[in-house]
């Protein structure tokens, strides 16, 4: 948490930068000149200076060298992700995958940190199990038969054995889905035989009411058993 | 027997110094033994005084001051010190040859006390204040014709933002003088 407010006053501070104009290298602004026994030309001598700002998404921070760049110098930026956590890329006006991000100042910069969720091999955020005091997702700590990765997909508790999706059938026209989620879509597949063949796709796309959902399916046609699979899916 | 005595007619005292003139005036008649009536008839020139000087800043070089018969050619250069420029001639100047030099004339009945005045040499003073393709960058001061002598200051400000593009702006770092 601390981790994130430091990311957070970062990206305020970021933006801040951008307003004043303070100057970084000592000014020489008075030129004296005379007596005068001649005509004389005084040149001024300048320096530019190029401007590096940064910020960050809500996943992590930006140290470095923010701020007014000689041209022609290199501002280093250093994305640090909060935790579970990971840095993703830099967007702006450099597109980047590098860490630390090494600036050629030979115009301004603007750019922003992107950082992604650290996921399991499985794909499971190591948030979200640490939010379920958990460190693996290869494992069935509530013994409902599923994964911890798979109730992650199905976004059902992975210690609660209640909470797990499942089908079943209510009469001989209606399978039911159970245990959805608002936050993923389902689908149903069938086939004739328990054991062999491809499952075929009856219905997918549906998104979850948060409860059991009924999905209406054709009497049985040319076979006295068909079978039906629940399936659920989490977009990316 | 007639002498003619030449005698030297000085048209007016004026104030100053004024140099000898190199006439010879002729002051004595001595005539006689007389023997008849003799008439003696004095012949006059005229001069008149021509006083060249200078003011402040100069020199003035050529015919000197002093007395001169009418018709003489008086002849003066104004010479300006250095950083100093040769503005007129001011005094009894003869009409329309204010701003010659050098100030060439003929005397004539008119005494006359001329002054070459000088003025301060201007120099100009440009500044340059160019970065990154722009010019007049931070709109510097100074620039302009000045006295010779003067003690001049040009200024910036100690930071310029690009008026296109707000994440450039460039700081003053130094000045040459030439």
């Amino acid at each position: 948490m601390n981790r994130l407010k430091e990311g957070l006053l970062n990206v305020v501070l970021g933006a801040c930068f951008l307003l004043p104009a303070v100057p970084s290298a000592v000014a020489d602004t008075n030129a004296v000149v005379g007596p005068l026994t001649s005509n004389t030309n005084i040149t001024w001598n300048w320096k530019k200076e190029c401007y590096l700002g940064s910020s960050s998404d809500t996943n992590g921070f930006v140290s470095g060298s923010n701020g007014w760049h000689g041209a022609g110098s290199t501002g280093i930026l250093d994305a640090v992700a909060n935790e579970h956590y990971v840095f993703d890329s830099w967007s702006g006006t450099i597109n980047s995958t590098n860490n630390p991000l090494y600036v050629a100042m030979n115009s301004p910069h603007t750019v922003q940190a992107n950082f992604k969720e650290k996921l399991t091999e499985m794909g499971t955020p190591e948030k979200w199990l640490d939010e379920h005091n958990l460190d693996e997702d290869l494992t069935d700590p509530d013994k409902d038969g599923h994964y911890t990765w798979e109730e992650y997909v199905a976004d059902t508790v992975p210690t609660n054995t209640e909470s797990v999706f499942y089908t079943s059938i209510n009469g001989p026209s209606n399978v039911v889905l159970n245990n959805t989620s608002l936050e993923r879509t389902y689908g149903l597949n069938y086939r004739e035989s328990l054991t062999d063949g491809a499952w075929q796709n009856y219905t997918n796309g549906i998104t979850g009411n948060g409860g059991s959902m009924s999905i209406h399916v054709d009497a049985k046609e040319e076979s006295d058993n068909r079978h039906y699979q629940g399936t659920v899916r989490k977009e990316e | 027997m007639v002498g003619k005595v030449k005698s030297l007619l000085r048209i007016l005292g004026v104030a100053g110094v004024l140099t000898a003139p190199p006439a010879v005036a002729e002051t004595n008649a001595v005539v006689g033994p007389l023997t008849n009536n003799v008439n003696i008839t004095w012949n006059w020139d005229i001069e008149s005084n021509q006083q060249i000087g200078s003011g402040a800043g100069g020199s003035v070089s050529g015919t000197a001051g002093g007395w001169y018969r009418v018709g003489s050619t008086i002849s003066n250069n104004a010479v300006a010190n250095e950083h100093y420029d040769f503005s007129s001639w001011s005094g009894d100047v003869p009409a329309g040859k204010e701003g010659d030099n050098p100030l060439v004339y003929v005397s004539d009945r008119t005494p006359r006390n001329i002054t070459a005045d000088f003025g301060l040499k201007q120099y100009a003073v440009t500044v340059n204040s160019e970065v990154d393709g722009l010019t007049d960058v931070g709109n510097p001061t100074g620039a302009g014709d000045y006295d010779a002598f003067s003690v001049i200051t040009s200024t910036v400000p100690d930071v310029v933002v690009n008026s296109t593009n707000a994440g450039i702006r460039y700081i003053p770092v130094s000045h040459d003088t030439d």
